[in-house]
């Protein structure tokens, strides 16, 4: 079985979290290694696409206190999935081809993956109000990879029950595409406890997308219908934010 | 008093080393390191432990490395005291699971200015140092809490851990296989190995005290499986007296939106997005809001205090019927003309299968908005009044010494033999099981054996009676079944299903001759008398007296004799090696795993899969009369007699389920005479068959398998050593050996054995000595059980045979007939041919081994210092041993009348190029924030790859892994030696599985406990578009190209067209893409516990549970073939009826439909839906 070519990001993953498991953490250490398990949700273009707005993601963090500058640095590597959302229309409402209800739909769902990179600081916030809070910046970038899945189908034939061969037309297809996204994040951490701790965070978030128009929105009266899915479909990256929350468990 | 509460409630506790200091899957270990202030370790500190869960006081004392250890302890919660003369004495409570070893170490503090006992309220449950298995066990208590009781909690919950479509519905675990996953109750196996289910999924969830899913086999002392094992533990009972009341599941078929209303579709219907979005029109729809229910009590105690105890626990569920339950709910196809509906391999239209309701008439009607996948419905899960009880005893011989004895029975069938479970509607035949009932034992001894050593030992056994859905012959059909069989219809009752689909048309129904009937028998007094029999293919039965259709389920026959089960024993001796250099643990044992299927006794029994159906507008010159003119009787004198007539020299058609052509359909012999002896018009099926001349085809009877003596075994004697190795705090290694023997025989011969061993490493480093931090790499080899699958191949081998017999079924005591009473015209009508394994048709190959996987994993667990923790893993895996069906021989079938017939027999096999690979992580974390609050759940990304053409095991967990399962059905069923061929390699797409909780606890302590609890699952279900090819049939030689070895010429086996078949049969060859895109789902429930105390231990509890309180609505919509393919489809069948195919393939990933057929194989269906259920009962 050839493995697949997404088959490092869990090793890599494994990986990246042995390390500092494997890094013996004194208390007096600059160094502190912190796990995510963050969850998002995402506004803006992808709203349109046929992306679910939610995010879940595992990142690894490693921080380095910087006493002198009153804060510290910290690099975050993480992996996320943005789920698919099913996109069901059925999008002939006068139907005025005499579509089947029951047969005729335009689907359609697009997911994505793939890694973020973060550099950033933080530094105490309202230390003397509220003790473990911190805010945070910094820049990331995303590398996601995206695949587009559409499958429409329709059914002309006018009775229900005995559609006749070739009164309808469908396809279904695959696209994958990706995009790689630069951008800036921010947000507050607040440290529950020495070895839990929760983060909000706001960062721009965008993904490739597939934007695909079936050219069969006909009805061919006569069988055999021998039309292909050669609709027109373009591509492009949506733009938006993600707010996202997640919650910290020392390494 | 000081005392500090550091923890709360122990929640989901990820434990160690079951099994390794365990000493047996069913009891747990304490043990610990006790040193002073300083670090050092203390010698002669006394260690009592104390639970209610357990007889009597268990003491020992540290030794001098400040070590004790005390084993064979059952569930629950524990109190350990820790005396030593000049030290405050210290206490700590913590609850452990079986299975598991908990750490208990504590430090000690010299008398000093404190002189007070300092009681830690605590939590203490951590790995020990000496971990070695992946283990995640859930305490019954917390399951209920957060997503309720039973197994199904654990599948909410635990990583790596798939309820798969595959094998109906069992687990999988970490890519195993479903038969793979070993499931043992209290240390026995009760796997049911033709499908993988557990086979005590009834157990009784208010006697299951823990569930361990063990992820890896790790230690040498599992295996038997590729996948995991789950480890269920309940009850023996304690030395006070206790129990519950419960009734079970409360809800209402409107309390749910999914369920069927009649202005409503039901489950997987298409409700929205229609034209001014109105929903499907069901105006024929009356489902019944009966309540569902069921009723539970435990009662546990002792029987002599400290020595001897008891539990008891037992289940009802009255009549209930609950349609389309939860599997294959999705579908497209019902009732639209589809030619690919019925699996016998002919066009016949769509049986207008559906899903069917109960009216509150009793009718059983047909929901025509329901979108079925191409025959596939889950139809009718019904449970009709089936009762669940268990026994259990446990005798302390004394605390070192214990004896166990448990029974179990499950009902699943009320006395008129209805099945429980599940009852799915037609064409589910792989892996089709319809449990009847079953029975199990299970005795143990445990014992500690000097100071070092634990010795503990069990038997068990368990059988069941199933019907077996695949008379296909693809895995072999233990028994099949029919409710008709020797059963007067009128003890049916009108609470059994069968009585309301028989519905108002009972009329004198004591007739005693209907046995031969498969479950649909009208009434001589209705005049409409009819024989409904087929195991094959989908059909509906018409209610005459209501007008309406009604699904029938499989039709099987009734082999009472049949059985399947298996018995297990274990023997392990666990011993504690002490050296300079560490501490050994060193298991050392044997251990069996006995799977068989005990034929029906020879003479006795038959069965019989007739498929075909009843002709309409039937007369008398369409009966085949093969003994010449004269020969039938009159038809008066068949008046009011339902009789299969299979007349000697029967055709090939009548015996063999792959007849090549229709027209050998009307050579099949059914005789259907009304009450007045006239053949009946039987156009109450109201087919419009398409056959052309063949329009009114027969029902034939086809034998399948005959009745003979003896059982088939496959067993596997495993010998096993495991040592682990504590090094020092830091290191531990562990390396194990195990050796199963493997072998299937019979009575008389066995067909393939081997010895297989298998090996197994871990190392294990704790960071910082304090167990907070541990890493782990492992690599090891697992050893799967034999899959369910072979035994067909053996059995039909065994079976090799054939045999015809000649019943006489006109008495109500059918016996054999001489050869004289099978010619006598007198007898015409009742004689009914039995054949005995008419085919042959598949064998495994002598060289044949399970598979193997080789599992490497890399894990990072961190223990929070105040509870929980999280932790996380790398796991690969990739399988050997992979096998598949393979075309064999060509042999000729030498019918009896003198017809040669060559077939194709089919070879189970290992290929060596199937392949099948998982790449995973898992993530889990159970956290509590406080005393109120806690977060937990898991987090698994998989992604499991398989080049399987057609086996079932290699998509799982795929919404659609079905639909692959049926066409493998399809495909092999429909021509002998057919090749199905899956190219290229069908990815499984990466999975998300997302399952999480949050629980608030309310908990007053003053007599109330309140708890409310979220639920929620993410599971992605990846699109799929494979590009495969299929073949079904011969073509005549027009399309080599399609033949040759389409599977990059790698496929074993002969592709060729044999001789003699060429232009016969259907033909259909499909290239292109097979495409689905299965719904992602979300699932979110809300759970809220109340427990209040009403008068010394009286207790009233009650639990509301709310899924999917949004009512949001997933969809899934697909393409397939058959049901359909999407892309390229090349269509030819039963000529003059085709047209004509297209050769040209297409971009599979960019194809269009391209139906030759009258197919409509696309759909799209809606799931989900709020629903709620409610339990309440009493505790004492």
């Amino acid at each position: 079985v050839k493995m697949h070519k997404q088959t490092y990001v869990p090793m890599l993953l494994a990986a990246l979290l042995s390390v500092p498991g494997l890094h013996a953490q004194g208390s007096d250490s600059a160094y502190s290694y912190t796990l995510k398990l963050r969850l998002g949700l995402t506004a803006g273009d992808i709203q349109k696409t046929h992306f679910d707005n939610k995010i879940i993601a595992l990142a690894a963090e490693a921080q380095r206190d910087m006493p002198n500058i009153g804060g510290a640095v910290f690099c975050e590597l993480g992996w996320e999935y943005v789920p698919g959302r099913h996109h069901d229309i059925y999008p002939w409402g006068e139907n005025p081809w005499k579509l089947t209800p029951r047969y005729s739909f335009d689907n359609r769902k697009e997911y994505g993956n793939g890694f973020t990179v973060r550099l950033g600081y933080s530094a105490p916030m309202l230390s003397s109000l509220v003790p473990g809070f911190n805010w945070f910046a910094g820049l990331g970038v995303d590398r996601h990879k995206v695949r587009s899945e559409v499958n429409y189908y329709f059914n002309f034939t006018p009775n229900t029950e005995t559609p006749a061969p070739g009164q309808y037309d469908g396809g279904t297809f695959v696209q994958e595409g990706g995009s790689i996204v630069p951008g800036v994040f921010g947000g507050l951490k607040y440290r529950y406890s020495d070895e839990l701790g929760f983060e909000l965070s706001l960062r721009n978030f965008g993904m490739w997308h597939l934007d695909y128009t079936p050219s069969t929105y006909q009805y061919n009266a006569v069988p055999p219908v021998d039309a292909r899915g050669t609709g027109t479909s373009k591509t492009g990256t949506t733009r938006g934010f993600a707010i996202e929350f997640a919650l910290t468990m020392k390494i | 008093m000081m005392r500090r509460n550091l923890v709360l409630t122990p929640l989901m506790v990820l434990l160690a080393a079951g099994g390794l200091h365990a000493q047996d899957y069913t009891t747990a270990v304490i043990t610990g390191t006790v040193t002073n202030q300083d670090g050092q370790p203390l010698q002669g500190v006394r260690v009592t432990i104390e639970s209610p869960a357990l007889l009597g006081v268990r003491s020992t004392a540290t030794d001098s490395r400040g070590i004790f250890r005390v084993p064979l302890l059952p569930n629950g919660e524990y109190t350990i005291t820790y005396i030593l003369n000049n030290y405050i004495t210290r206490k700590q409570t913590m609850r452990i699971i079986a299975g598991s070893t908990a750490n208990a170490s504590i430090s000690l503090t010299a008398i000093g200015a404190q002189e007070a006992t300092i009681e830690i309220n605590a939590e203490v449950a951590q790995i020990d140092k000496t971990d070695t298995i992946v283990q995640t066990s859930f305490s019954a208590d917390f399951l209920e809490k957060t997503v309720g009781r039973g197994l199904n909690g654990v599948y909410s919950l635990a990583a790596g851990m798939m309820q798969g479509a595959f094998e109906q519905g069992n687990v999988h675990i970490r890519g195993g296989t479903g038969h793979g996953t070993k499931t043992l109750m209290d240390g026995m196996t009760v796997t049911e190995v033709w499908g993988g289910y557990n086979t005590y999924e009834y157990t009784m969830d208010d006697l299951m005290e823990s569930v361990s899913l063990i992820q890896s086999p790790l230690n040498a002392r599992y295996g038997n499986s590729d996948g995991g094992i789950i480890s269920i533990v309940t009850s023996k009972g304690t030395n006070t007296f206790s129990g519950t009341i419960r009734l079970a599941t409360l809800s209402r078929s409107y309390w749910s939106t999914v369920q069927a209303r009649s202005t409503n579709g039901g489950y997987g219907y298409r409700d929205m997005n229609m034209p001014g979005g109105q929903v499907p029109s069901t105006t024929t729809l009356s489902s019944s809001d009966a309540l569902n229910r069921n009723y539970e009590v435990t009662l546990k105690g002792p029987i002599w205090k400290d020595h001897i105890t008891f539990a008891y626990g037992g289940k009802l569920n009255p009549s209930d019927v609950r349609p389309n339950y939860f599997v294959n709910s999705w579908s497209s196809n019902d009732s639209d003309g589809s030619p690919w509906s019925n699996m016998d391999g002919r066009l016949y239209p769509n049986n207008r299968a559906g899903t069917y309701y109960k009216a509150a008439n009793g009718d059983v009607i047909r929901n025509p908005e329901m979108y079925e996948f191409n025959t596939w419905t889950s139809g009718w899960s019904e449970i009709v009044r089936s009762t669940y009880n268990q026994y259990a005893l446990f005798f302390q011989v004394t605390p070192n010494h214990q004896l166990e004895w448990s029974y179990t029975e499950d009902k699943g069938n009320d006395a008129k033999g209805v099945p429980n479970y599940p009852t799915r509607t037609h064409e589910l035949a792989d892996w089709q099981i319809l449990k009847i009932e079953a029975t199990g034992w299970n005795v143990a001894y445990k014992g500690i054996i000097g100071s070092s050593g634990v010795l503990d030992a069990s038997y068990g056994k368990n059988r069941n009676g199933y019907v077996m859905g695949n008379p296909q012959g693809q895995t072999f059909p233990v028994i099949s079944y029919t409710i008709a069989s020797r059963v007067p219809l009128a003890a049916l009752g009108n609470n059994a299903y069968y009585a309301s689909q028989i519905g108002g048309a009972i009329g004198s129904t004591n007739d005693p001759r209907y046995y031969l009937a498969n479950g649909y028998v009208g009434a001589a007094a209705t005049n409409n008398a009819f024989l409904y029999n087929d195991g094959w293919q989908t059909g509906d039965l018409y209610n005459y007296a209501s007008g309406t259709r009604f699904q029938r389920i499989n039709a099987y026959d009734y082999s009472p004799g049949d059985k399947i089960g298996n018995t297990s024993w274990r023997v392990n001796y666990q011993h504690i090696l002490v050296t300079k250099h560490g501490q050994h643990t060193i298991d050392l044992g044997a251990s069996s795993d006995e799977n068989y299927t005990q034929k029906h006794t020879g003479g006795k029994e038959f069965r019989f899969n007739a498929m075909g159906r009843i002709a309409k507008n039937l007369s008398a010159a369409d009966i085949y009369n093969p003994l010449g003119p004269g020969f039938a009787a009159p038809p008066s004198t068949y008046a009011g007699k339902f009789i299969v007539f299979n007349v000697p020299m029967a055709k090939l058609s009548d015996v063999d389920p792959y007849s090549l052509t229709q027209y050998n359909m009307k050579d099949s012999y059914i005789l259907l005479r009304d009450a007045n002896g006239n053949i009946t018009n039987n156009n109450w099926f109201g087919w419009t068959d398409t056959g052309g001349s063949g329009t009114n085809w027969l029902p034939r009877m086809t034998e399948r398998y005959g009745g003979v003596m003896g059982r088939i075994h496959s067993e596997t004697v495993s010998y096993y050593l495991n040592d682990m190795w504590s090094i020092n705090d830091h290191h531990s290694v562990l390396a194990g050996l195990r050796i199963d023997n493997f072998r299937s025989f019979d009575s008389s011969a066995t067909y393939h054995k081997y010895i297989q061993p298998t090996l197994r490493f871990e190392y294990k480093y704790d960071i910082k000595g304090d167990q907070s931090r541990v890493a782990s790499v492992s690599w090891a080899q697992y050893h799967s059980a034999q899959p369910g699958g072979t035994y067909g191949g053996l059995a039909v081998q065994y079976l090799s045979d054939r045999k015809e017999r000649y019943w006489n079924q006109g008495t109500a005591t059918p016996y054999l007939v001489t050869m004289e009473e099978l010619m006598d015209p007198a007898n015409y009508g009742f004689i009914y041919q039995i054949v005995e394994n008419p085919l042959g048709r598949a064998v495994v190959d002598k060289d044949f081994k399970t598979p193997i996987s080789t599992e490497i994993a890399l894990g990072y667990r961190r223990n929070l210092n105040r509870g929980g923790f999280w932790k996380l893993t790398y796991i690969n895996r990739n399988w050997e041993n992979e096998f598949d069906w393979y075309p064999g021989d060509i042999y000729d079938l030498n019918y009896s009348n003198g017809t040669s017939q060559k077939v194709v027999r089919r070879v189970l096999k290992n290929g060596n190029g199937y392949e099948r690979s998982l790449n995973s992580v898992e993530f889990e974390w159970d956290i509590p924030f406080n005393k109120r609050v806690s977060f937990g759940g898991s987090y698994t990304y998989s992604r499991l790859m398989s080049n399987y053409p057609s086996r079932t095991e290699s998509p799982r967990a795929d919404n659609f892994s079905n639909i692959s399962m049926s066409m493998d059905w399809w495909w092999d069923k429909t021509v002998p030696g057919g090749r199905d061929v899956w190219a290229p390699v069908a990815p499984i797409e990466p999975e998300h599985f997302f399952k999480w909780f949050m629980l608030f606890d309310f908990s007053s302590g003053r007599g109330v406990q309140q708890s409310l609890s979220f639920n929620g699952q993410y599971r992605s279900a990846s699109f799929r578009s494979d590009g495969y090819f299929y073949s079904r049939g011969f073509m005549n030689g027009d399309y080599p190209e399609f033949i040759a070895s389409p599977n990059g010429g790698n496929v074993p086996g002969s592709e060729t067209i044999p001789s003699g078949w060429n232009n016969v049969g259907p033909r259909e060859y499909t290239l292109g893409t097979y495409f689905t895109s299965g719904n992602d789902s979300w699932n979110l429930s809300m759970r809220y516990n109340l427990e209040l105390t009403l008068a010394m231990k009286l207790r009233w509890f009650a639990t509301i549970n709310v899924s999917n309180p949004f009512n949001h609505r997933g969809i899934a919509s697909g393409a397939f073939s058959p049901s359909g393919a999407s892309g390229q489809r090349i269509d030819s069948y039963l000529s003059g009826n085709g047209v004509t195919p297209d050769r040209t393939p297409s971009d599979p990933y960019q194809g269009v439909w391209k139906n030759a057929g009258n197919v409509n194989s696309s759909y799209i269906t809606r799931m989900g839906g709020r629903s709620v259920s409610v339990q309440t009962g009493f505790r004492f």
